[in-house]
């Protein structure tokens, strides 16, 4: 039987093992002083959902770009890849690695939130043995929410590597992009119940990660006011993989042409 | 028809002509070779093939289908190897090319298409399970090869197959193409091999500025040359003691209608300046009287030498014109280092209908 294509991204990844090692200790290293710092649940669940989705944007984004410029996409469409299969494949590869690289810092975050049971609060506790449920019941959310912000981010690189022209402005392009996305899915500020913003926050495809590692800082649990919208907010990353799938001959056709 | 062209033009953003007004049909099981100097159009024209190019102007059909509809269907029936070998860096050779295979919709596995045969072909099935990272660049050639060849398609595009590549490499090419050409698949390569062309090719067509200049079958073009032998003489020190009137130009050939280079060719900007920077060039000294010598069709300046110290000429009379041209040249104080006598090929042929050289020849 044949392995599907997205399986060379994964199998690829797996063979440069410095790179691997590096893609899962870096996050680990940022993530840890955050979460035994004793930050204030709000800040330290920006810094989280801001590493991990710039890590799938720019984990997308540049070796699209790169692969662009090497030719090795042009190959690949000229020798029959379907190009939604291609990118689709891209998507869903760089999303497992991603997930695969970022997953002990999530463990790290919702062990750590355990362990504080609860007293990390909103204004940040005392790190100690905690009593409450914690967010030990977020953990079997978390892997869905994660894959989905993974995959949104994923995809938002695939957009910026067909508008980029080259590593240079795709990694700047990544930057703003996701950070002007953070910010509309409530990341920074919490907007007013009602207002426009909350709008946003409701549809963007980075709030429920936001909202679950909030909840993961903070040591809260699972609670009814947040399961709903973490589970309708998995809408936000397939309808981007919808658009990006109907779009995806006229984006790869930007991203590999010789033309460039 | 593999493939059919009616007035195809490309033109690249800024208006630089890939090809113009380019007519071409190629049967399936004929092999056409494109011939001509860099920035001919050879590579444009591959592309367009390719559908890797859209064309600017005019009609293209490839394997019946027109090619603004290109996708995935149609280019898994073309094999395409690029003049750049790119590959997969980390993947081995025979996974780059069970990769490429899979991607052509074909199955690697499917002992039919004989990938572990193309591998030995080109002499990198030791190496197989080497990443590509680790490949020379002739190894890589070769490996661009049999990932056109493997999913055996009915129309194969190589663009310059034989750069880099060592004469077994070249061998074992020229081999496959005729084995594929006669299973029905129509092949059109990029080369400058004016020795190999021939002996490959049903067909071949001079490009010259996007345009094609000649499209005909390579013995009807070598006739052309038929009775003609060139012979290139390396004269000694810098070369001719230059002397003479004064604005005379350096380097000329026979007259109207004489020789494989017209006038204008041995007054060419390329003629000029290989015999810039060499002495007071006032006239053509002791080497005007060639004109008048027996046997002498035609001479010129060898364009790739570095300087005015080598001469081709071009005669009829095969070697017997060796002794007079080298007692005249002596006679007039001019030290020979050596004499090479060839017959002309499709370069020469090509240099006589654009004054522009095909390749270095050594």
């Amino acid at each position: 039987m044949r392995a599907p294509l997205w399986w060379l991204e994964v199998a690829l990844t797996l063979r440069r093992r410095r790179l691997l090692a590096l893609n899962v200790g870096i996050p680990l290293l940022l993530v840890l002083p955050v979460a035994l710092g004793g930050a204030p649940a709000f800040h330290a669940a920006a810094v989280y959902t801001v590493l991990f989705v710039l890590f799938g944007t720019f984990g997308s984004a540049i070796p699209l770009i790169r692969d662009g410029e090497t030719g090795i996409l042009r190959r690949m469409l000229l020798v029959g890849a379907s190009p939604r299969h291609l990118l689709l494949a891209r998507g869903i590869g760089g999303t497992l690695l991603d997930a695969l690289q970022i997953l002990p810092s999530l463990a790290l975050i919702l062990l750590v939130g355990i362990w504080q049971g609860g007293g990390g609060g909103e204004a940040g506790g005392s790190i100690g043995p905690g009593a409450g449920p914690g967010p030990a019941s977020l953990a079997l959310l978390a892997v869905p929410v994660l894959l989905g912000a993974l995959l949104a981010a994923n995809l938002v690189g695939v957009w910026v590597a067909a508008l980029a022209r080259s590593l240079a402005e795709g990694a700047l392009f990544a930057a703003v992009l996701s950070l002007f996305l953070l910010h509309g899915s409530g990341v920074f500020r919490t907007p007013a119940a009602g207002s426009v913003g909350a709008f946003l926050e409701g549809i963007l495809p980075f709030g429920p990660l936001h909202r679950l590692l909030l909840h993961a800082a903070g040591g809260r649990g699972v609670e009814p006011e947040i399961l709903l919208p973490l589970l309708s907010g998995l809408g936000g990353p397939l309808i981007l993989l919808l658009i990006t799938q109907l779009a995806a001959p006229a984006l790869i056709e930007r991203i590999s042409s010789p033309l460039r | 028809m593999a493939v059919r062209a009616r007035g195809l033009g490309f033109r690249y953003p800024g208006g630089r002509v890939g090809v113009e007004s380019l007519e071409l049909e190629v049967a399936p099981g004929e092999v056409v070779a494109l011939l001509g100097p860099n920035g001919s159009g050879k590579s444009t024209l591959l592309r367009l093939l390719a559908t890797d190019l859209r064309p600017s102007s005019g009609t293209l059909e490839l394997l019946g289908l027109p090619a603004e509809r290109a996708g995935p269907a149609l280019r898994r029936r073309i094999g395409y190897a690029p003049d750049d070998p790119v590959h997969v860096p980390p993947l081995t050779g025979g996974e780059n090319l069970r990769l490429f295979t899979w991607l052509a919709d074909e199955d690697p596995e499917d002992p039919s298409l004989g990938l572990a045969a193309l591998l030995q072909a080109f002499d990198l099935s030791d190496v197989s399970g080497t990443p590509v990272s680790q490949y020379s660049f002739g190894m890589r050639r070769k490996l661009l090869l049999a990932e056109a060849l493997a999913p055996r398609p009915e129309l194969l595009l190589l663009d310059e197959p034989t750069v880099g590549m060592d004469p077994r490499g070249i061998d074992a090419l020229g081999t496959l193409l005729g084995e594929r050409a006669r299973s029905g698949t129509a092949v059109i390569l990029a080369t400058n091999e004016i020795r190999e062309a021939p002996l490959w090719a049903h067909r071949i067509l001079f490009l010259h500025r996007g345009r094609v200049l000649a499209d005909a079958p390579p013995e009807i073009l070598l006739a052309r040359l038929k009775g003609r032998t060139l012979v290139r003489v390396t004269l000694e020190g810098d070369g001719v003691p230059w002397e003479g009137g004064a604005g005379a130009a350096p380097g000329r050939a026979g007259g109207e209608g004489r020789g494989l280079g017209p006038r204008e060719a041995a007054n060419s900007p390329e003629a000029r300046a290989a015999t810039e920077g060499f002495g007071p060039f006032q006239g053509l000294g002791p080497l005007e009287g060639l004109d008048a010598m027996e046997g002498v069709e035609a001479w010129r300046f060898h364009p790739e030498a570095a300087g005015p110290g080598q001469i081709e000429v071009e005669t009829r009379m095969g070697g017997r014109v060796l002794p007079p041209l080298l007692q005249y040249l002596l006679d007039a104080g001019i030290g020979v280092r050596e004499l090479r006598v060839r017959e002309p090929d499709l370069g020469d042929l090509f240099r006589a209908l654009t004054g522009v050289e095909l390749e270095d020849r050594p």
